[in-house]
């Protein structure tokens, strides 16, 4: 319609009762002109008058189709639609609360799910050009799958080299403590380069970033707070910049405060950055793989063209340096698949399967409506008698359908809302992003697009079915047409709805089973009685191997004193705490080109026995293995059975270089391995050497008690503090605490495929229930017939159970063999448990054949009552 | 349908308005008789359809009118082509031509 069309009509539409007027005063003119035609050719006036009419036709479809010139019929008849829909849907007040209800938990449960997906993944990173925004991740042998990092001196030649980059810097946590008054505080810090606040586009609310001056040739000796800790730990002082603060007793000036909100993806707790106190292009440190890298595509570049940019540097850079690393490479991500590339995979699982209960509710509602276009027949028949098009019944019903999908939406946004609120409370720590999960536009477009797709889903068949209509046979079977046509489609409808819950229950179960492989872990000692936590001493206090190595005998000895503990020992990391470490070790009698792989810890002589892991050979780490004796590690089994299979490891000596420095272990005893949490998952190689050999200033002290350890904490933490009041000491927890952690992604995946699974159970009951009760309410007279001509009321239930149960066995077969097919993708998300068990399979079925029987038994049941003196009454 | 007269083709009303108006100034009932004079009464329109295809025309600007006594003395609408109207007529008339011609020739070439 074009514009000036558009201010005709309004014209029109504005002064349209005088146009139909002026319309039937022309129409009367015109009429008696033919009338006076007629009787010049010799008719009576009555006959004359008939003649005219004929000729001129029905004038009321006249005026009426002339009435679509004026103005907008289509938006009238549209609004008359809606008038009616909404008074018919009051007249069945019990039909449209059950479409509402069912439509509103589809519409809710995907709503909420998308809010999810759209916080997570789909709202870009609050950084200008986030689009640009990229990482780099060194592959290597031995390179974690959910770890992506680089080393310094690396990211120094990419800087150099690359023609796509515009900026990069790196970064990684570098635990500090504050000097105060009241003792050390452990402050989260971090170093990074300036290239990753150039990258990150962030700027500095006062003071100034850190430069290429802050980095080289110095100790770090600034730093840059957050807007965060400025505000939370120095009330927003003014004066701030420019002030000398106490790191590790190493005075630091505090040079600028950057812009409130910024957060290093990855590092989104840290809230103090100082420069790398290396040197990025020191040869020492190219296979230290310990930094995140930021970097920003120059403006135009894709990211396929910033991968070929950086495939030809990784070829230099492997022949320049890592000619013996097998397998050395060089892969780009965009920053967000950092951020968020973990968790896609299993939100668009959670996003398919939130969209089959969708589509279960969908199937519900679209037999509903196909039940009340049965009874609706005569309705239909006598508005079509009137006159009425089909594509006009058709639209009306349609409206109907979009007037319950929109009472459905906003049901279901209400239903997001709360979801939404309940998400950001309960999803597991670590789920990236939480804070960005909201109700907002998007989601809002979202539940509108799908209300409008779901009303076209429900309704377009029923209206089509609905607005067929044979109308001598509609008035004359008083509007029960065709019952059997429509059955069969709901017989479809109920057997696909029962096939799709039987797909999300297996999903459900599946991730049932995984959560259950996590809880039966058994790490191979005893879990329940280990105290866990973690000291970071002032560097400036321990600045030597042997005052390290003496402060950890000291911490030792004192815990060891307390009543009800059993057992101290100290290590970098184990079993579900501390950080992970490898590196590329040249391990005797394999070639020196064929590095290996090897997790490194650093231990207490007395870990291991406090832990309560077997040495299964050789010796422990004692008291003789100090700084200046030979070097020795122990290893596990996963080491000797990859690396040297079949041979003796005792004695064996394995190399860790370090740029050009090679440090020589020899193997002195074997542990046992401890199985990871994941099930499925093999034990990586590892070594471990003496923390008072080679000793760092950071350590996890693991206390084995004989009482509850959470009721040692406060035991624990004062005789530290006796030690040296200037340690920093983390929260002490408990071994069931931190599997209690580990345990929150599974069981937040599993008790959200079991609500959907549920739902979806509930969903296909009732629609089982609702075909059955609505076939035999149609058959109530044919029924009463058979039953009156002898049939017996047990073969009635019979056959109406065995039609039910039929349907039910279709679904639950096509569900089976579909999750089989899909199976595969689920398999990815949830390792170790097997997708195709028969348990998982057999479970399924019977949960769902006993729904069904229940779903069936009660219209069967009152099949089988029906009173046989029907068969000779009325309806 | 009554045999030996041509039911309109569907579109074709529009088209023969816009003709007659081209030759002048006319009321409904003056279009309605100039239509079934000029073709012998093969083309037999049930006049009062010509109402809403005014009114139609009307809104997309082809037709314009206005009340004027008429020659007998009474009140009647005259209905005018306006230019747009007479552009119109001309791609209808043409796109008719061609289609017109085109169904010929598949008659013809189906008969030999």
């Amino acid at each position: 319609m074009r514009l000036a069309e558009i201010w005709r009509r309004l014209r029109f539409w504005n002064r349209r009762d005088a146009l139909d007027r002026e319309l039937s005063a022309e129409l009367g003119e015109h009429l008696e002109l033919l009338v006076r035609d007629a009787e010049q050719l010799g008719l009576s006036h009555d006959a004359a008058i008939a003649a005219a009419r004929r000729q001129l036709g029905n004038t009321t479809r006249i005026r009426e189709e002339s009435r679509d010139s004026w103005g907008f019929r289509t938006i009238e008849s549209v609004l008359q639609d809606l008038r009616h829909a909404l008074r018919a849907l009051r007249r069945a007040p019990g039909f449209t609360i059950a479409v509402v209800i069912t439509l509103g938990l589809g519409l809710g449960a995907t709503t909420a799910i998308f809010s999810i997906v759209n916080g997570v993944l789909l709202r870009p990173l609050p950084f200008p050009h986030e689009d640009r925004l990229i990482t780099l991740c060194e592959q290597y042998p031995g390179a974690p799958n959910d770890w992506c990092s680089v080393s310094p001196p690396n990211v120094e030649d990419i800087a150099a080299r690359s023609r796509s980059i515009e900026a990069i810097g790196i970064g990684r946590g570098w635990s500090a403590h504050l000097t105060t008054p009241d003792g050390a505080q452990p402050v989260q810090a971090g170093i990074a380069s300036p290239g990753l606040f150039d990258a990150l586009g962030v700027g500095v609310v006062r003071g100034r970033l850190i430069t290429k001056a802050d980095l080289l040739g110095r100790e770090s000796d600034v730093a840059l707070l957050t807007w965060e800790m400025w505000q939370a730990k120095f009330s927003g002082d003014t004066g701030i910049v420019g002030r000398i603060i106490s790191l590790d007793n190493h005075p630091v000036r505090i040079v600028g405060i950057l812009e409130p909100g910024f957060h290093v993806p990855r590092f989104e707790h840290i809230e103090l950055w100082r420069p790398l106190h290396v040197d990025p292009r020191d040869e020492q440190n190219r296979d230290w793989r310990g930094f995140v890298a930021y970097g920003r595509l120059k403006p135009g570049v894709s990211l396929a063209q910033a991968r070929a940019d950086l495939a030809t540097i990784a070829a230099a850079l492997r022949r320049e340096h890592f000619a013996t690393t097998r397998g050395w490479d060089l892969s780009v991500l965009s920053l967000r698949d950092l951020v968020v590339g973990n968790v896609r995979p299993l939100l668009v699982l959670f996003l398919a399967a939130v969209a089959v209960v969708l589509l279960i509710a969908c199937a519900n509602v679209s037999n509903l409506l196909l039940a009340r276009g049965a009874v609706r027949g005569r309705e239909m028949a006598a508005r079509s008698a009137l006159g009425a098009s089909r594509g006009r019944i058709v639209r009306s019903l349609l409206v109907e359908s979009l007037v319950l999908a929109g009472a459905g939406a906003a049901v279901g946004i209400a239903i997001a809302f709360g979801a939404v609120r309940a998400f950001r409370a309960l999803a597991p720590a670590g789920t990236p992003r939480v804070e960005n999960v909201a109700v907002d536009a998007r989601v809002f477009a979202f539940a509108a697009a799908l209300a409008v797709l779901t009303a076209l889903i429900v309704g377009l068949v029923p209206a089509l079915r609905a607005a067929r209509v044979d109308l001598a046979q509609a008035l004359r079977e008083g509007g029960r047409s065709g019952p059997a046509r429509r059955s069969r489609l709901g017989s479809v409808l109920v057997s696909a709805e029962l096939a799709m819950a039987v797909l999300l229950l297996a999903g459900a179960v599946t991730f049932m089973k995984n959560f259950a492989a996590f809880t039966a872990w058994k790490p191979g000692f005893e879990r329940e009685h280990l105290a866990l936590f973690s000291l970071s001493p002032p560097m400036a206090n321990y600045n030597s191997p042997a005052k390290i190595a003496a402060l950890w005998d000291r911490v030792e000895s004192q815990l060891g004193a307390i009543p009800g503990v059993a057992a101290v020992g100290t290590a970098s990391a184990g079993p579900l705490f501390g950080g992970r470490e490898t590196w590329e070790m040249e391990l005797q009698g394999r070639p020196p080109e064929d590095k290996a792989s090897v997790r490194w810890f650093d231990v207490s002589p007395g870990f291991f026995h406090a832990l309560g892991v077997a040495l299964l050979k050789g010796r422990a780490l004692d008291a003789h293995d100090v700084d200046g004796s030979p070097l020795v590690c122990l290893v596990n089994q996963a080491l000797v059975r990859r690396y040297w299979p079949g041979l003796d490891p005792i004695g064996r000596t394995i190399v860790f270089p370090v740029g050009k420095e090679r440090a020589t272990f020899t193997v002195v005893g074997v542990v046992a391995d401890v199985p990871l949490l994941s099930p499925g998952v093999a034990v990586e190689p590892e070594m471990y050497w003496s923390n008072r050999q080679n000793p760092r200033p950071f350590t996890w002290v693991v206390v084995r008690t004989t009482a509850a350890p959470a009721s040692l904490a406060t035991e624990i933490r004062a005789r530290v503090k006796e030690v040296d009041g200037d340690i920093g000491i983390s929260a002490v927890s408990t071994m069931p605490e931190l599997l209690g952690r580990e345990l929150n992604t599974p069981r937040f995946e599993m008790i959200l495929l079991q609500s959907f699974g549920l739902i979806a159970l509930a969903l296909a009951a009732i629609g089982t229930y609702g075909l059955l009760a609505y076939l035999v309410t149609l058959r109530r007279r044919e029924i009463g017939i058979r039953l009156a001509i002898g049939a017996q009321r047990a073969q009635i239930v019979s056959g109406v159970l065995a039609r039910g149960l039929g349907l039910a066995g279709t679904g639950i077969a096509a569900g089976l063999v579909a999750f089989l097919v899909l199976g595969r993708w689920v398999a990815a998300l949830a390792p170790g448990v097997s997708m195709h068990d028969p348990l998982t399979l057999s479970a399924t079925a019977l949960v769902l054949i006993v729904v069904a029987t229940v779903a069936c038994a009660v219209p069967a049941l009152r099949a089988g009552q029906v009173d046989p003196a029907l068969a000779f009454g009325a309806d | 349908m009554e045999v030996g007269r041509s039911e309109l083709i569907s579109g074709t009303l529009d088209l023969l308005i816009l003709k007659t108006l081209s030759m002048g100034v006319l009321h409904g009932y003056g279009i309605a008789q100039h239509i079934q004079k000029l073709s012998s009464d093969a083309l037999r329109v049930e006049e009062g359809s010509l109402y809403p295809a005014l009114q139609r025309m009307q809104a997309k600007g082809f037709v314009s009118s206005e009340w004027k006594r008429s020659p007998t003395g009474r009140q009647a609408r005259y209905y005018k082509l306006t230019a747009v109207g007479r552009r119109q007529l001309g791609l209808q008339e043409s796109s008719f031509l061609d289609s017109v011609a085109a169904i010929k020739r598949v008659l013809r070439q189906s008969e030999s």
